[in-house]
């Protein structure tokens, strides 16, 4: 919600077997950020901070 | 028998009464059984989701829910790039789509995380430190963030 350029979505992933296959989704929660090509993904629920670390990794990396 | 039981129905007018400010709408995109028909094999929770939804526009007046057949309405579900079922969309107080998502029913505690998205999207504003949402607003590439659960 705080930027026009970042979509976020909740996915239940027994409810989408293929969808969490192809994300390699063993544990939950897990987090998948992509910006075009570039991928960050994440095990369990980090801080505000922490999060926020990742979610710049991708779109700076 | 209901999916929200009284008690919790009772909570969250209560909630939304005190909590919603702007008008949202929560859009559901499902597939719906025709009269007499089997619940599709490959969407078992498809006819839960609308059955929710339905129970969840009751709560509030500021609460406006939409369910739409992917079927049927492949113009809206085009609009909204939704090619899974059930997929829940909410809205903003404008009707503006700010590329929130929630993908599956939303059991357990999951369902907090809905109405808490329902609140932030009417109040327009998250609970965010304000650092982090100067770094968000300067974000200048296209990002997606999935967060993969499942209901406890």
């Amino acid at each position: 919600m705080e930027s026009e350029k970042v979509k976020a979505s909740v996915v239940e992933a027994s409810e989408f077997p293929e969808w969490s296959q192809e994300n390699d989704v063993y544990a939950v929660p897990k987090v998948v950020i992509r910006r075009g090509d570039k991928k960050v993904e994440f095990e369990g629920a980090y801080p505000e901070k922490m999060f926020i670390q990742q979610v710049m990794k991708a779109v700076e990396g | 028998m209901p999916l929200i039981q009284q008690k919790d129905r009772e909570y969250l007018q209560k909630l939304f009464t005190d909590e919603l400010k702007g008008e949202v709408r929560m859009l559901l995109f499902t597939r719906l059984n025709g009269e007499g028909e089997e619940p599709p094999e490959d969407c078992p929770y498809c006819q839960a989701a609308a059955d929710l939804s339905r129970e969840m526009e009751g709560l509030s007046d500021k609460l406006r829910v939409e369910i739409h057949d992917l079927n049927r309405d492949g113009a809206e579900a085009a609009k909204y790039g939704i090619d899974k079922v059930p997929t829940f969309v909410i809205l903003d107080p404008k009707g503006d789509d700010r590329g929130v998502r929630f993908y599956g029913l939303p059991a357990g505690m999951e369902f907090s995380v809905l109405i808490a998205d329902l609140m932030d999207m009417s109040k327009e504003q998250t609970r965010l430190a304000d650092p982090t949402k100067q770094t968000l607003k300067a974000i200048d590439k296209d990002v997606s963030i999935e967060v993969f659960v499942t209901p406890t």
